[in-house]
């Protein structure tokens, strides 16, 4: 038991003690700053969102594109629906989960996330994400999209879940 | 008048079974499994979210690989077939516990090479440094944990094969589906090629092997306790081990890749078969040569233990030169089927059985009329007896003695 333990939890204890974010934050100055944990780099710009101004950090095989729609005058739900929109666009066999679960910045700013699975039209590979969606009390909507190739998300969900928390949001 | 053939009877040497509730070992086997088939299944449904029909292709395709595998390494134990429900124990942890275990463990081995390495260093090397020393722990427990809940049933290095290399099957099947659904992007078409790159074009290099040399090791590590030095069998083991992760870790890596870019054309479905076959061939000549070794171990330990038992009841020496090779074995009951019918052919078979645990038998007891020694002799007799009565009917023919060291004395 204590080597599955160990070989299990081992990754994840070394690398919470390696873990610390690095360099200054990356963003849409004035709306939202990220600041990358480290092993993870800014990438070259991608389509964005809506024509939406947008930037994407990447970690080997798991990535984190945020996009800010400047101004927005919409709910965070309707963001959501709409980023859904996005997706489908981009992927077949699209599932989206089902509903949009609560969640919170550590700044306090209220937010919602879900979950995708679908097929890549471009590359015809699978991949999954995790969407999450403010509206920012100045009239910005960001959306943070982490996703990777099917079954590779957990590698770097956790990354991803602590950039998004420790967003600084204007 | 032709005697009737004595009962069958469960051999008193192998009817461990899986279920062993007195052994703390088969609760943490079915915890372990239990806990990571609820995240297991709920891989699989993902999967069959994204395409039920190229999910249910990938397991139609798997299945036809997997059983042919699976019977081919069962009867490669060339004298003592294991348990069946140890044999599908190991087949469960591969495809269930180990691989679910491994998900959690290369996310956090990965995230420390992207930690320590960087993006670009993590993207073509995390897969080597992470999965082959994370996976191959963690089937290779899996090994281990038959071995706790039934630690007479690991007499040689080739039953630790059987339990590994079927391990490694699980294991191989449920990721190849994950590829197939992942990486191929799950519809037919994907799946299918997915199909030929994995299993058509990589089947012979994959998990099998890698665990197979573990289990080896594993085998060998308890088989030898008696008759060989810690610090030999850890070599062995460590030396087997150290084989299979270098054997994944060099399919992982970017070296020696000769895989050719997507999109494939037609000359490229001919290039992937040779760019497996640079990475994957030299294990598998490693891993048939242990194997040969191994068989011709168990033939020079048969030889051995019968060898004071030829001309006695249990045994002639014609009977023992056909037992002792697996050819010679299938050709006499073959033989006899066609000479005395189905019936006899199949005493033939229990005969051959019999006296292989004859020798179990007398490679465990150290005087030679021990109650059990005197009783299987008693039954190989009897057998014989039953097969030589029926019309048609004769013992197979031919003779040779040698002498070796073999399964452990307990």
């Amino acid at each position: 038991m204590t080597t599955i333990l160990g070989v299990v939890l081992g990754g994840y204890v070394v690398a919470a003690a390696l873990s610390e974010p690095t360099g200054p934050p990356v963003g849409i100055p004035g709306v939202v700053g990220v600041r990358p944990l480290s092993g993870w780099v800014v990438a070259r710009a991608i389509v964005s969102f809506d024509g939406a101004p947008s930037f994407q950090l990447t970690r080997g095989n798991g990535n984190l594109i945020v996009s800010v729609r400047q101004p927005y005058g919409g709910d965070p739900e309707t963001l959501a629906q709409r980023y859904r929109a996005f997706l489908s666009d981009r992927l077949s066999q699209l599932s989206v989960s089902s509903r949009l679960e609560p969640i919170r910045l550590r700044s306090g700013q209220p937010g919602f996330r879900f979950a995708y699975i679908g097929v890549s039209t471009d590359t015809g590979t699978s991949v999954e994400g995790e969407v999450t969606v403010f509206v920012t009390p100045s009239g910005h909507g960001i959306v943070f999209n982490g996703w990777a190739p099917a079954g590779l998300l957990s590698f770097v969900r956790s990354d991803v879940r602590t950039m998004v928390a420790e967003a600084e949001v204007t | 008048m032709i005697a009737s053939a004595p009962r069958r009877r469960r051999s008193p040497l192998h009817d461990a079974t899986l279920l062993q509730p007195r052994r703390p070992a088969f609760w943490v086997f079915v915890a372990i499994v239990i806990a990571t088939s609820i995240v297991s299944v709920g891989q699989q449904s993902v999967f069959r979210q994204i395409s039920p029909s190229g999910w249910a292709l990938s397991w139609a395709l798997l299945a036809l690989y997997a059983l042919p595998v699976l019977f081919l390494v069962y009867v490669l134990d060339l004298y003592e077939r294991e348990p069946l429900s140890l044999v599908l124990g190991a087949l469960l942890w591969g495809a269930v516990a180990a691989t679910t275990l491994s998900g959690f463990a290369n996310d956090g081995w990965g995230l420390v090479v992207a930690r320590v390495g960087g993006p670009e260093f993590a993207a073509r090397w995390t897969a080597a440094l992470t999965a082959p020393l994370v996976e191959e722990t963690l089937k290779g427990l899996g090994v281990v944990m038959i071995y706790l809940i039934a630690p007479d049933e690991f007499d040689d290095m080739m039953d630790g094969f059987v339990y590994g290399a079927v391990c490694g099957l699980g294991f191989a099947v449920v990721e190849d589906v994950f590829y197939f659904m992942g990486v191929f992007g799950g519809r037919p078409n994907g799946v299918l090629q997915g199909f030929f790159v994995r299993v058509v074009a990589s089947g012979l290099y994959s998990h099998v092997l890698y665990t197979g040399l573990v289990g080896m090791g594993i085998g060998y590590f308890d088989s030898r306790r008696q008759r060989r030095p810690l610090v030999r069998r850890l070599i062995v083991l460590a030396g087997l081990s150290a084989a299979a992760v270098l054997g994944h870790f060099l399919w992982n890596s970017p070296l020696l890749d000769l895989f050719p870019s997507r999109p494939w054309s037609g000359a490229d479905l001919l290039l992937i078969p040779v760019a497996t076959a640079v990475k994957g061939l030299p294990l598998l000549g490693f891993a048939t040569l242990a194997v040969v070794l191994a068989h011709r171990r168990e033939r020079k330990w048969l030889r051995g233990a019968l060898a004071d038992e030829v001309g006695g009841p249990g045994i002639s020496a014609d009977e023992l030169a056909v037992l002792a090779q697996t050819r010679r074995r299938r050709t006499a009951v073959s033989e006899m089927r066609t000479r005395a019918g189905g019936r006899a052919a199949g005493l033939l078979r229990r005969l051959q059985r019999e006296q292989v645990n004859l020798a179990m038998v007398r490679s465990k007891v150290a005087a030679d009329d021990d109650p059990a020694l005197l009783e299987q002799r008693a039954y190989c007799g009897s057998l014989r007896d039953a097969l030589r009565a029926i019309p048609g009917a004769a013992p197979a023919d031919a003779g040779i003695v040698a002498t070796d060291d073999g399964p452990r004395d307990r």
